[in-house]
């Protein structure tokens, strides 16, 4: 009796070892953007002889990984267009006005994905891209996905390099001309999880 | 790069057709009924700003966008038919006073509409919609006060002169578009005027006037609440056609009209020069690096 008691105990704790073990392999793990980690800049063409730097200083985001199924992981990113900052305060301000983002009427650029997939490197991602008040379907190759613990967090990374033009989101078609159409957008950035 | 000369064009243009649509429209010397002069001068208005827009390319997006598409798709449209309604003689100054009240709230939600200030907690779209209601309803009891008891060009040509003014003070600030915008209407509003007076054509202008303080305060509205114009630039324009009540004080009134008339007019036309003049520093100050415009003495020539 005590032999098959035995048996029991060991047979439900490999059980409930096994269960438990699943559950982690195939639970997505969600990650909140890490600001200090991380970066979203932009460059943009003055007078077709050089490039104006910028970036957003205020983003938030997250983003779900699931490691067995990518499929089912999803990136999600808000950027607050009111931190635009170009080292000069009198054209950030400029930025901030209806010839460009019109922060007033559209205080954020937006994107959430709908569909993942697994990659050489990381993934590539579609998803819905609002700017302007303007919503179209981009797609973008997410290298990265390396995980480190630092001080009790788990921190993963990814990066990407989109182009855009100011023209598809409904930009002053005035103001497209000094300062080029097609903007680079650079984001690098840090997940981080307990 | 803006186009001054496209600016240029398209002002002259307005004026002259907004003039010219007064000459062929009105073609007796004797007073019009009330209406049909309102609407004369609504159509003289509107055909010479309209002209304006198809030399300046300046239309309303679709779907609408911003507060510019707002004022030309919607706020506009519906303000010319009201402001020739509340012009009527038979309008009592109370009831034109609640149907500017009830328009000006209208027209301020417009403009403001699915933007960050209508937003969150309720006192902040409140305190701005009341506010700008409340200077737009005194402006324009003020000056149609004024008109009722002068009938004189100089009151619309005053609120043409601040309407330019309100332009380039929001252009000046860094919102082109929405200063350029105010350029066909003041154009339109002065040739109106204008046409009217030079060809003695009796023109009650009552509805130049009303659509000019419309087309004021959007302005004003949209440069301050979307563009870089502060409120105490706004309200200084605003306010710059009530100048013209200074020659109706006491000591002035022995003074021959023509002379009242001249005074009204270098007043406001002064004010909105100080005001001009120092929206230009500001706009060198803050612009100017970004045109080009470098200090290029030796001193700060670090490879002279």
């Amino acid at each position: 009796m005590h032999t098959a008691a035995q048996v029991l105990i060991r047979s439900l704790t490999v059980a409930t070892l096994v269960c438990v073990g699943h559950q982690c392999a195939s639970a997505a793990d969600e990650y909140a953007y890490d600001p200090v980690h991380s970066s979203v800049s932009f460059k943009a063409r003055h007078q077709n002889i050089s490039w104006i730097h910028g970036r957003f200083n205020a983003v938030d985001g997250k983003f779900i990984l699931d490691r067995q199924d990518p499929t089912k992981s999803s990136f999600q990113l808000t950027i607050k267009v009111d931190s635009v900052d170009t080292a000069n305060a009198a054209r950030d301000e400029h930025l901030r006005q209806p010839d460009y983002f019109d922060t007033k009427q559209f205080p954020t650029i937006e994107f959430k994905s709908t569909s993942v997939k697994p990659i050489e490197g990381g993934y590539e991602v579609t998803g819905d891209f609002t700017m302007h008040g303007t919503t179209k379907k981009i797609t973008f190759p997410m290298i990265g996905g390396k995980e480190a613990t630092f001080m009790n967090c788990k921190h993963v990374g990814f990066s990407t390099e989109l182009k855009l033009k100011r023209s598809d989101y409904n930009f002053d078609k005035n103001a497209i001309g000094p300062i080029g159409d097609e903007a680079i957008i650079l984001i690098d950035c840090e997940g981080v999880r307990k | 790069m803006p186009d001054v000369l496209a600016w240029g064009v398209a002002i002259v243009l307005s004026a002259a057709a907004s003039a010219v649509c007064v000459v062929v429209f009105v073609r007796r010397s004797a007073p019009l009924p009330g209406a049909v002069s309102r609407l004369i001068c609504a159509a003289a208005v509107l055909i010479g700003a309209v002209l304006g827009h198809i030399v300046l390319g300046l239309w309303p997006n679709w779907p609408l966008a911003g507060a510019l598409d707002r004022l030309f798709a919607i706020a506009l449209p519906a303000a010319i038919p009201l402001q020739i309604f509340v012009g009527a003689k038979t309008m009592s100054a109370a009831k034109r006073f609640v149907w500017q009240l009830l328009f000006a709230l209208a027209l301020a939600w417009t403009l403001l509409y699915g933007s960050v200030y209508l937003q969150g907690k309720l006192i902040k779209p409140i305190a701005i919609l009341a506010s700008s209601a409340t200077l737009f309803v005194t402006t324009d009891a003020l000056l149609s006060r004024l008109w009722a008891r002068t009938q004189q060009a100089t009151i619309p040509l005053a609120v043409a002169m601040s309407i330019f003014t309100a332009g380039m003070l929001v252009l000046m600030a860094g919102y082109i578009k929405g200063g350029v915008a105010a350029f066909p209407w003041s154009a339109a509003l002065a040739g109106t005027t204008i046409g009217a007076w030079l060809t003695k054509k009796h023109l009650n202008l009552a509805a130049v006037l009303s659509i000019g303080i419309v087309v004021l305060f959007a302005i004003l509205f949209i440069g301050r609440f979307f563009g870089a114009l502060t409120t105490g630039w706004a309200v200084l324009v605003a306010a710059a056609p009530l100048l013209c009540w200074v020659a109706e004080i006491p000591a002035l009134r022995a003074w021959a009209p023509w002379r009242r008339e001249c005074l009204r007019l270098a007043l406001v036309i002064a004010a909105l020069l100080i005001i001009l003049i120092a929206g230009k520093q500001r706009f060198d100050r803050k612009m100017g690096p970004l045109l080009g415009q470098h200090d290029n003495s030796e001193a700060n020539c670090a490879h002279c």
